[in-house]
């Protein structure tokens, strides 16, 4: 089954901009990856972790590598198991 | 059972050896082209630099050897066991500890061997040397911790890697630091983070291992605080201070904050101040020095005890983390009067590093290449800057037909 991944991309999307005010939306494109974006490490750690805990989900960190795309980031979010309690 | 089960095992006494040399952090990043500006993100101020002739077997000899000329011929031969920890390891079957023994002048009835899981390997060392100590009474274990890093030249983590070796001895009179108070808590998750396929290749995917050290954190806190029948709270009223690996201390930070995220800080507990006052004290050490793997987390853990209360035990909270993965917390207790215990000995070893430019690191660092483990014939050239160190320093002489041949430079 194909996850929905529209709520999990605005939540990362958000993120980004959050970090980057600079940015226009045109700015952040699914396929860009977060390092093309001008974030360092630590960046893209509170993106991922904090997108996660935005939509109440356990990332599993086997599926985020250095090479994901935004796309990517928002798909492996959205397949991503609830948190208890989570609703 | 000779001993009673909660009878005090710990730290007697530490050393610390991280090269003669440095390069800054900021230097390194503008000769490589990186933005500068991301040195603040990642919090290295220095990255610990090896000789020509220095690998993990002579920079563990060099600190080791600081520990045990304070030992009379009694408390030599107290030294039961050598437990060696690197990821720097130089043969697949002859462990790094029988070189290291050699060159320490060990008694006969010591034992050794070499002890590997990626940056956690340091605190394993730790707790088996506890573990060996606690069954034999009286007797000493010298646990070294030991590793150079391989280059990773023109990535971020470049600066904010180090060489490195810690080294602690362990007994049942823990004048520095107290281990067996607490059950730990334990994680582990299959990754490939970062790993060390060949000598001189490091594999790394930066994003995998932040969150796999963050994503092993949380678990690891819950299980030391289920087996302790404690709860997360314990986590910010339990600890006097903290200490964690370090890859680079903007990861602690990161870790610290994902504490304060997943664990719910008391009312009026507040994030900046909170890390200052029990997380910082642990990252003075390690931001001049770098990442040196194995021996991070005890570097860690003796720059909390060098910035502890004098006056009073301190409890300290440890968080270690291998790739790969295991990831462990415990609690231990920095005893009173260790602070000047550990002394001035371990500032002064890396205040007085000679500061190279990162044209000479470059030069070292192909040199290091020279003598990596899997090399047949070298014999390293004594570098312009090997007078600096003052006291002795072990040195690789040469190799010959794989056998590594060390000497003392006095």
């Amino acid at each position: 089954m194909q996850a929905d991944d529209k709520p999990a991309r605005e939540v990362v999307e958000a993120r980004i901009s959050s970090a980057l005010p600079e940015l226009t939306p045109e700015d952040i494109r699914s396929s860009s990856t977060l390092s093309e974006l001008g974030l360092d490490s630590m960046e893209r750690l509170d993106i991922v972790v904090g997108s996660a805990d935005d939509l109440g989900v356990i990332v599993d960190p086997r599926d985020f590598t250095s090479s994901n795309t935004i796309g990517d980031i928002a798909l492996q979010l959205a397949r991503s198991p609830r948190r208890s309690g989570a609703t | 059972m000779n001993r009673a089960p909660d009878a005090p095992i710990g730290v007697e006494a530490a050393a610390v050896y991280c090269g003669s040399l440095s390069v800054s952090a900021r230097d390194l990043m503008s000769h490589r082209g990186l933005d500068v500006c991301r040195a603040h993100s990642i919090g290295a101020a220095k990255r610990a630099v090896a000789l020509p002739d220095e690998d993990a077997v002579s920079i563990a000899a060099t600190c080791a050897r600081k520990l045990l000329d304070s030992l009379d011929a009694e408390q030599r031969q107290s030294i039961r066991w050598l437990v060696f920890a690197t990821e720097s390891g130089l043969d697949l079957s002859k462990s790094a500890g029988t070189y290291l023994w050699d060159l320490l002048d060990l008694p006969a009835a010591c034992g050794t061997f070499e002890l590997k899981q990626a940056c956690h390997g340091g605190v394993a060392a730790l707790e088996v040397g506890a573990a060996l100590a606690a069954v034999a009474p009286g007797a000493r274990v010298l646990v070294v911790a030991s590793d150079a890093s391989t280059a990773l030249t023109g990535t971020y983590a470049e600066p904010s890697q180090g060489v490195g070796a810690v080294s602690m001895l362990i007994s049942n009179s823990p004048s520095l630091l107290r281990l067996n108070c607490s059950t730990p808590g334990l994680h582990s998750r299959h990754s490939h983070d970062f790993f060390r396929p060949t000598p001189t290749l490091d594999k790394m995917d930066t994003d995998q291992s932040l969150l796999t050290y963050l994503g092993c954190f949380g678990p690891a806190f819950r299980d030391f605080a289920e087996r302790n029948n404690t709860t997360s709270d314990s986590y910010f009223m339990d600890f006097d201070l903290l200490a964690m690996h370090t890859p680079f201390p903007g990861m602690v930070r990161g870790a610290h904050r994902q504490a304060f995220r997943e664990f719910g800080a008391p009312l009026g507990t507040e994030f900046e101040a909170d890390f200052r006052a029990r997380v910082a004290p642990s990252l003075e050490y390690p931001s001049i020095v770098g990442n040196i793997y194995s021996a991070t987390i005890l570097l860690a853990i003796l720059s909390a005890v060098r910035n502890s209360k004098a006056s009073q035990p301190s409890r300290l909270g440890v968080y270690s983390y291998g790739s790969g993965s295991t990831a462990e917390f415990f609690g231990c207790v920095v005893q009173e009067g260790a602070r000047d215990l550990l002394g001035p000995d371990v500032d002064d070893c890396l205040s007085d590093r000679l500061e190279v430019t990162p044209d000479h690191y470059d030069t070292l660092s192909k040199a290091a290449r020279a003598i990596s483990a899997g090399v047949q014939w070298a014999e390293p050239e004594l570098d312009m800057a090997s007078t600096v160190r003052q006291g002795p320093r072990a040195r690789l002489a040469r190799i010959v037909d794989y056998r590594r041949v060390y000497e003392w430079q006095t």
